[in-house]
């Protein structure tokens, strides 16, 4: 399972980083657990208003069920089995290029 | 020695009324007394309420002077909890060996001083509110921010943000967003979340200008220069060409090119130019008059949570004008600046 996840918000918040990580590539166990986390998520839900001033927010996509829309996720909620995400996104995570001719 | 008057103390107003009617003169005298003062503390509370809505405020209070900081630092540890950590430095004691605790303090410190002196604001609230600021929060975490009731610092990750509390603008722009939670709570989402952000790199940038003594010409007018780490140099933000502070910026400059749903840091970029153009079209220092037009709005009872960029445009306008007077070149420069980023008055 091919899993899309964006970091935005934070202080830097005009800056976001992304990463693809694909379960196949992980140990069978790690894939189980993140598999099973992931169809917990809320897909599709709108996302609220942050929980505080410079949050961070995690936006996570399946590229292959793009039926199932973006889960917003809180700092909060990335924990557990969903830590996963989090690590692969601080090691291959890489800044996306949004700016626009100067 | 002076006479200490038990009614002085807390004692509810029905309490105060029975003694009142008292037969013992001086019991009666002193009772009066008390409703008086009491009288006078709830009309004043009463007035705070009116002016500032539905807004979170701080009951008025008494006893306090003012004018010098209490903060208090912790030691997250590493931990991600938001949970106050281990005190490592208290108001007043000795700096420890601890640089992120010491920049913290040091900039907490230099935070209030910019409040206390420009505006005689008493902290956060107003009211004297101890100022918390957690730092090695989480592990190499390369973010900062307000919860509501305390400021955290990470650490960084070394390639988009180093130690955070590098930044005396870092811990302004934190802090203010506690002065914006007391002052309007602008909803953090849309043009109301954009002002939110805007208004702390606004005074987060003052900070730093007054720290360093800098005036607007040989300010740079970067936010987050002390903190980037290589893939963000040389800033995080520049409030004097938003888009441009580093190749990922994706800040616009004027309405033109306003992204709709866009982050609250991304769209923060139009107001903080139209700070930055009246500030330079004023000249001296920034605080001199144009923070003061920005802290005036800010404070005005007529900004709602939910306020676009036009409804505080046109606050800073009507404060510049009540401020300097209907024909001052402040009020004309106020005009000259929202109408630089398109934002229409």
């Amino acid at each position: 399972m091919r899993i899309r996840v964006r970091r935005v918000g934070g202080i830097a918040g005009n800056i976001a980083l992304a990463a693809e990580l694909d379960t196949a590539q992980l140990p069978a166990s790690d894939a189980t657990r993140l598999e099973g986390a992931l169809e917990a998520l809320p897909w599709g839900a709108p996302a609220g208003v942050p929980p505080h001033p410079d949050a961070f927010r995690y936006e996570v996509d399946l590229p292959d069920e793009p039926g199932r829309g973006t889960a917003v996720l809180e700092e909060s909620d990335v924990g557990g089995d969903m830590d996963l995400l989090r690590t692969h996104l601080q090691s291959d995570g890489v800044i996306e290029s949004r700016r626009r001719p100067g | 020695m002076r006479e200490h008057n038990p009614l002085r103390c807390i004692l509810p107003p029905n309490v105060l009324d029975r003694l009142a009617r008292s037969d013992d003169p001086d019991l009666r005298a002193s009772a009066l007394d008390a409703l008086r003062i009491d009288a006078r503390f709830r009309i004043a509370r009463a007035e705070s309420a009116s002016r500032t809505g539905g807004r979170t405020t701080a009951p008025v209070t008494f006893a306090r002077i003012g004018g010098a900081p209490n903060r208090t630092i912790y030691d997250q540890e590493h931990g991600s909890s938001q949970t106050l950590g281990r005190v490592v430095r208290a108001e007043g004691q000795p700096e420890t060996d601890d640089i992120a605790a010491t920049e913290a303090y040091e900039g907490l410190g230099r935070t209030y001083e910019y409040y206390w002196s420009t505006f005689q604001r008493d902290s956060i609230d107003g009211q004297g509110r101890t100022l918390h600021g957690c730092v090695h929060q989480g592990e190499n975490y390369p973010n900062a921010f307000w919860d509501g009731r305390a400021m955290f610092f990470g650490d960084g990750d070394g390639q988009m943000l180093t130690r955070t509390t590098a930044g005396v603008d870092v811990i302004g722009h934190e802090l203010t967003h506690g002065v914006t939670q007391y002052e309007a709570n602008l909803v953090y989402s849309g043009q109301s979340g954009a002002l939110n952000e805007s208004v702390s790199d606004v005074f987060g940038i003052q900070v730093k200008q007054r720290a360093l003594g800098q005036d607007v010409t040989t300010s740079d007018w970067l936010i987050g220069a002390d903190i980037v780490g290589p893939a963000l140099q040389p800033a995080l933000r520049s409030m004097k060409d938003p888009g441009q502070a580093n190749p990922h910026d994706d800040q616009p400059a004027t309405m033109d090119d306003y992204v709709p749903g866009g982050d609250v840091h991304t769209n923060s970029g139009i107001p903080n130019r139209a700070f930055y153009v009246l500030a330079t079209t004023l000249g001296g220092n920034a605080w001199d008059a144009a923070g003061p037009i920005w802290y005036a709005a800010l404070r005005d009872a007529r900004l709602t949570p939910t306020a676009t960029f036009q409804e505080f445009a046109r606050l800073t306008l009507r404060n510049a004008l009540m401020i300097y007077g209907q024909t001052s070149s402040e009020a004309d420069a106020v005009r000259g600046s929202w109408e630089a980023v398109q934002v229409p008055l």
